[in-house]
């Protein structure tokens, strides 16, 4: 990086700055570092830059001879000054700025963990598929309200049974009596939910058998 | 306090002179060098200034011209008299501070070359320059300065342990003494 250009200001304080805690360029005696940089001053630095003007005269106080006889080899002028030497912690930084925390490292170690990832997964969906699927099915007691008290109840019974449906089990009636010698029966039936809904059971019962029932109602419903 | 004993033979060893013995002086506390026509120097300044003059050095140590030799004297004393004697911590600040602003534009404490001066107060700010923070060392930033270059001229510095100095970034723009 170097100063800059040392005979405008900003080199000339970046010089300043620089020297303001050596006494030399490079080192601590003079070297044909100072040779180098003094040369590109063409007049001492002003008095306000007052590193720069020390060091400036202290290099002057050497004769022709005695800077010809500094140690150290000759290099361009862009080398010295700040900068000039990098710093070896930034190097160390970016290295760890370059480290990748939750990526993997590896390309081929990605694929192979993509490959059993795969063969995991078709192990587990083979294993679901070989498991029979339990059907969801439901226990349900209806209770069918006659119309007056002169409707047969076993002809109602055996009415309602007629409703057949896929998944639809009818299952135990029985008869208990209401009030007024008014007697509902309780028919109970067994229901896979996916494929009955009970809604339209118990409508249709209302509909196709109206003038036997009066109400259809829910009196238990189980899931099993 | 330093120890001026070993200083002497460390001074001893950087001219390349054998310095004999030298003995501390308990009543007067001085160091004291035995010299064989017992002339005896007694005092820091005294056997270092002795020293110097027996090496081939004397005249780059010591100042060639009257007024070197005036100036260098100068600085010795202000080393016993200033320094060694200091013992309050506002007495070590006033002269730190003294030799950051004299150092401001001289590499050396004469200017351009290494003097006894040099040597003497190097030695004489070991202990106390070593126990400043980074932060002080910013403030006296010129005197960090000529310590650094004095320190790492191993002949001088020999067996004691190098004084770290760093630049901080935190400190830029601090008030510099």
């Amino acid at each position: 990086m170097g100063f800059g250009d040392l005979k405008s200001r900003a080199g000339q304080q970046a010089l300043d700055a620089f020297v303001a805690d050596k006494s030399y360029i490079e080192g601590f005696q003079p070297s044909q570092a100072d040779v180098v940089v003094f040369a590109a001053l063409s007049q001492p630095p002003p008095a306000d830059l007052p590193n720069a003007l020390r060091w400036f005269n202290h290099i002057k106080s050497y004769s022709d001879a005695e800077k010809k006889g500094f140690g150290g080899q000759k290099k361009d002028l862009a080398t010295y000054g700040p900068g000039g030497d990098a710093k070896p912690g930034k190097d160390d930084d970016d290295d760890d700025d370059d480290i990748d925390l939750f990526g993997s490292s590896d390309e081929e170690e990605a694929a192979e963990v993509a490959a059993l990832k795969q063969k995991r997964l078709e192990e587990y969906s083979a294993k679901k598929a070989k498991k029979p699927t339990v059907i969801a099915k439901s226990n349900i007691v209806l209770d069918i309200k006659p119309l007056d008290d002169e409707t047969d109840m076993a002809e109602v019974e055996q009415k309602v049974r007629t409703i057949a449906m896929d998944g639809l089990l009818w299952g135990a009636a029985k008869l208990v009596p209401v009030a007024f010698g008014i007697k509902k029966l309780q028919i109970a039936m067994v229901v896979e939910d996916a494929k009955v809904s009970v809604d339209d059971i118990t409508e249709k019962i209302e509909a196709d058998y109206e003038d036997y029932v009066q109400s259809v109602d829910i009196h238990l419903f189980q899931k099993i | 306090m330093v120890d001026t004993c070993e200083e002497l033979s460390r001074l001893a060893t950087y001219l390349g002179v054998s310095c004999g013995k030298i003995s501390f002086d308990g009543k007067e506390k001085v160091p004291v060098l035995k010299v064989q026509n017992n002339s005896n120097p007694k005092g820091l300044v005294t056997v270092a200034k002795y020293l110097t003059r027996s090496s081939q050095h004397a005249d780059a140590l010591l100042g060639a011209t009257q007024e070197d030799k005036a100036a260098v004297d100068q600085w010795l004393e202000y080393r016993v008299t200033h320094i060694d004697r200091s013992t309050q911590d506002k007495d070590v600040t006033s002269c730190l501070k003294e030799l950051n602003q004299y150092l401001a534009d001289k590499v050396y404490i004469m200017g351009n070359w290494l003097t006894l001066a040099d040597i003497l107060l190097y030695n004489g700010l070991v202990k106390i320059v070593g126990g400043l923070t980074f932060y002080e060392k910013e403030t006296f930033v010129n005197l960090s300065r000529w310590f650094d270059n004095i320190q790492h001229q191993t002949a001088v510095r020999q067996t004691l342990e190098l004084v770290p100095f760093q630049r901080n970034q935190l400190y830029r723009g601090v008030k510099v003494h």
